[in-house]
């Protein structure tokens, strides 16, 4: 049976076998590699997607559970104004190094900064302890993620 | 924004999906064959002709696109970006102009130092920096006759700026693209003045990294994120053993997973070829294969341990020996000895490797992945295949971590890759092998294990003697580099850091048992450094201890007449406020230690909650001399610091009956954010020489860690990682 999802906004059909994880439908058949792959077991969040809105490990989520979702990946993260503040303090803040944990790193951070718009410390632990970063920029993740509350704070200000 | 960023947003804007017929066949979906080049962009073409291309490293189009030739692998550690600088600098155009993509293989791009093409060694910066100049003033002053003989005015009269060529009198200007076919027709200059240090406008200036807008679109491509139309997804089952080999394979139930293509048995395992990763994961979980044990099949961590300490127990071969260390022990008013260990360590880079390899009608093949080391990788593939090296071309990617692992002095997984290809060659189709996070960790190549047996002499208050024995395997030994790496049977890279202790002990001795172990070995950002420090830095302060001395002052008496190493352990300790105390429950370490031309200080505050460390704050002083990007220096010790701190408070690779224990970020935890704490870096300039950078913040972590657990517990951990030892 064919599984219908909307990726990006746009409705899918998927052949899949059902028990194929949703990020190697989206790497494999799809061709958007954007969303990495790390651990496999839900353990590094580099794979992270939004289905729902909400922040999912794509490496331990069986496509058939996609059925009737709402799946956003990072190739449309800039499609809403979070995740454009998100890229540019990104960006801005120079978080980057080797790059493959932060398109799962930004993913994290829109679903984080949607549901709660003004972090606090603990807030920010618990929602990004799970994206794993080898290279070490969590410094710096912590700080772009201030500044891209911030810049939401004070666009919302300005409106 | 370089042009490439637009044809990338293009490329993004025509991202679109249909609604479509279902796919063919394999579990092949969907809607519409998306090429990779719509949603992800290769690096773009750098085999078409420039219009001007004065050297191997610049190409200037007619439409003044410049393109800067990298011949160092980008890892993370912002080489690009900072060769672009360097570039740029002479060249007199603006870094973001600049599209750079990594080189080919080839001779033009050999490390100027190590002579084969790669980055390592903390290296790339100081080796490359007066080439990459040369390269930008070659090409500057090439573009600048062009215009001076259109103008027919003397060269001396224009200049160079923001990508053009201006009369000094203001009269007349030209994009560089518009000067690029003349100046190709110019002849290349022998010399060219380069720019005076006090002229620099862009070097030791924090500038933007050239890949971080599209790192975090997720469009940058790394070696994972290769597609070709047809390409197969291949999976290797390694032996569970070092040494092992198959005994027996049925590849049926594997070969009946829909999707599976192929099972093949190639040199280092049975390998699963399938329509993409899940088909071929599927399969080899499938698999039913008896393995022979080999030499590694009774690796145990337990007895190594016991095994190596009994080898620091007994004199190994003498690497150094000053003065007369027995004669000063027996002379000594007190004698101490302390065994210091160090486990095998994995890389683990967040991306797991792989390699894709298109054969070619002539025998040769198209080798497409992420390496550290491609003037290794490309012989090696060109032996594994049995052609001369010109029918092998390579195409780096962006590197999702290294750390080491992707300079392998046998090109594991390169060859591997190429084996695999051989063996289902009939399919006329390229193949990408893939590891998975478990074939990483439990792959091999690590760092490897060591015990140090360290020894103190004091006299009148004072260390007098210094004996220090170090146990490991040679990461050298029965590699292409044994010659290079080998001296008089000595690794020095099993012995660095300590066979060159600057401090000044009279009597000073360092030994070296080298082991012989079925466990594959290599280089780990930081290499020996990251157990020789640890040992040294971690006694020096239970010497300081013996003779009541406080640990930054008793440095500062050895290390006399060291300027650089004090003047980083000067500024780190009076940026973290040393001479305060330290808040209650809280306490405060501090190292030491150069590496790869690099100085680096550390000061690690750190307590411990319900028997696990918690670290609060590190501070960092670093001298490499010239810098050319502050941010990313910056950068880089914030990360070596973490770095080092998951090695050091948690990840190792242990074994039990030959098999390695760990499989994934469970079981090899790294630092979490949560875990992660403020790593303040200052830069300090001696004036001294250029040197590395991205290894040098590693080693003096984990013993200032190791002295502030020691100052609020009383209890010195001599065992890494710290792990539980605190708990009990």
């Amino acid at each position: 049976m064919p599984i219908e999802t909307t990726i990006n906004g746009t409705a899918v059909r998927v052949e899949s076998t059902p028990d194929t994880p949703l990020l190697w439908v989206l790497r494999d058949e799809l061709g958007l590699v954007g969303t990495k792959f790390g651990c496999g077991r839900a353990l590094c969040g580099a794979c992270t997607v939004h289905v729902d809105g909400r922040a999912v490990r794509a490496c331990a989520f069986p496509i058939r559970y996609a059925a009737g979702k709402e799946i956003r990946t990072v190739e449309s993260i800039e499609e809403t104004e979070v995740g454009r503040a998100v890229v540019e303090a990104w960006v801005g803040e120079e978080v980057v190094q080797c790059g493959w944990c932060q398109p799962g790193q930004c993913m994290s951070a829109v679903a984080l900064l949607k549901e709660k718009p003004a972090p606090t410390d603990d807030d920010v632990d618990a929602a990004m302890s799970g994206n794993l970063c080898r290279c070490g920029t969590y410094t710096r993740i912590r700080k772009a993620i201030r500044g891209a509350a911030r810049a939401l704070a004070d666009r919302e200000e300005n409106r | 924004m370089s042009r490439h960023d637009d044809a990338r947003r293009e490329g993004l804007s025509r991202r679109a999906f249909l609604r479509g017929a279902a796919g063919s066949g394999g579990g092949l979906v969907l809607a519409l064959w998306f090429g990779p080049r719509l949603v992800a962009r290769p690096f773009s073409s750098v085999e078409g002709a420039a219009e001007f291309a004065p050297n191997a490293f610049l190409r200037i189009d007619g439409d003044g696109g410049v393109t800067l030739l990298a011949k160092h692998d980008e890892m993370g550690q912002g080489i690009h970006t900072g060769l672009a600088i360097v570039v740029a600098e002479e060249l007199e155009i603006d870094v973001a102009a600049i599209d750079v993509v990594p080189a080919p293989s080839g001779p033009a791009y050999r490390h100027s130092l190590y002579g084969v093409q790669g980055t390592g060694g903390s290296t790339s910066t100081w080796t490359s920096f007066d080439q990459m100049r040369q390269a930008g003033a070659v090409a500057r002053t090439m573009l600048v006759a062009a215009a001076a003989a259109e103008w027919g005015v003397d060269a001396a009269e224009c200049s160079a700026r923001d990508g053009k060529v201006v009369r000094r009198d203001g009269s007349a200007e030209r994009s560089y693209g518009s000067l690029a076919a003349a100046a190709a027709a110019r002849p290349v200059p022998a010399e060219v003045a380069l720019k005076d240090r006090s002229e620099f406008r862009r070097i030791g200036r924090s500038t933007p990294r050239v890949d971080s807008p599209a790192k975090v679109r997720g469009t940058a491509v790394f070696s994972l994120d290769q597609r070709r139309p047809g390409m197969l997804v291949a999976m290797v089952e390694r032996p569970p053993t070092f040494g092992g080999s198959v005994k027996k394979l049925d590849p049926d139930a594997a070969l009946r997973v829909p999707g599976v293509r192929r099972v093949v048995e190639v040199e280092s395992g049975v390998a699963v070829v399938a329509d993409g990763f899940w088909a071929a994961k599927k399969g080899r979980e499938a698999l039913v294969v008896e393995w022979n044990g080999g030499l590694g099949a009774s690796i145990d961590t337990a007895r190594l341990r016991r095994e190596y300490t009994r080898l620091a127990e007994r004199p190994g071969r003498v690497v150094r020996s000053d003065g007369d260390f027995e004669a000063a022990a027996a002379d000594a008013d007190e004698l101490f000895e302390a065994i210091y260990e160090v486990p095998f360590q994995a890389h683990a880079p967040m991306e797991p490797l792989s390699c894709m390899v298109e054969l070619k009608a002539d025998g040769g093949a198209h080798v497409v992945t992420g390496s550290q080391f491609l003037g290794i990788d490309h012989p090696a593939a060109a032996a594994a295949l049995g052609v001369d090296p010109s029918r092998v071309t390579f195409e780096n990617s962006f590197l999702g971590g290294g750390f080491g692992r992707r300079a392998n002095p046998k090109a594991d997984f390169t060859v591997e890759a190429i084996r695999v290809a051989q063996a289902v060659a009939d399919l006329g189709v390229p193949v990408k092998t893939v590891w998975t996070r478990e074939d990483d960790l439990k792959g091999g190549w690590y760092r490897p294990m060591f015990v140090n047996g360290v020894a103190g002499a004091v006299k009148d208050g004072k260390l007098v003697g210094w004996r220090h024995r170090i146990v490991g395997q040679s990461i050298a030994v029965g590699t292409a580099f044994e010659g290079a790496m080998l001296e008089d049977g000595v690794d020095s890279t099993s012995v660095e850091g300590a066979a060159d202790m600057p401090h000044g002990v009279p009597n000073l001795r360092v030994e070296l048992s080298t082991v012989s172990l079925a466990v594959p070995v290599q280089w780990w950002r930081s290499v020996g450094h990251s157990n020789t420090a640890f040992a040294k830095e971690c006694f020096l302060d239970e010497c300081a201890e013996r003779v009541g001395k406080d640990g930054y002052e008793f440095r500062r008496e050895l290390l006399r007449g060291h300027g650089r190493l004090l003047a980083v352990l000067d500024r780190a300790a009076e940026e973290a406020g040393w001479t305060d105390p330290p808040p209650a429950g809280v306490g405060r370490g501090i190292s030491v230690h150069e590496s790869f031309k690099g100085f680096a200080a550390h000061v690690v505050e750190a307590s411990v909650e319900d028997g696990r460390p918690r670290v609060r704050r590190i501070v960092c002083a670093i001298d490499c001399g010239l810098v050319v990007n502050p941010d990313q220096v910056v950068s880089q010790m914030q990360g070596a610091a973490i770095f080092a701190l998951s090695s050091a408070l948690s990840s190792e690779i242990t074994f039990t009956d030959g098999r390695v224990d760990q499989g994934n970020f469970d079981d090899f935890p790294i630092v979490r954010l949560h875990e992660a704490p403020p790593v303040d870096v200052h830069i300090v300039d001696t004036g001294g020489e250029m040197g590395g950078i991205g290894e040098v913040g590693v080693p003096g972590v984990a013993p200032a860690l190791c002295a502030a657990l020691h100052q609020v517990t009383g209890r010195r951990i001599r065992r890494l990682p710290v792990g539980d030892q605190l708990r009990s």
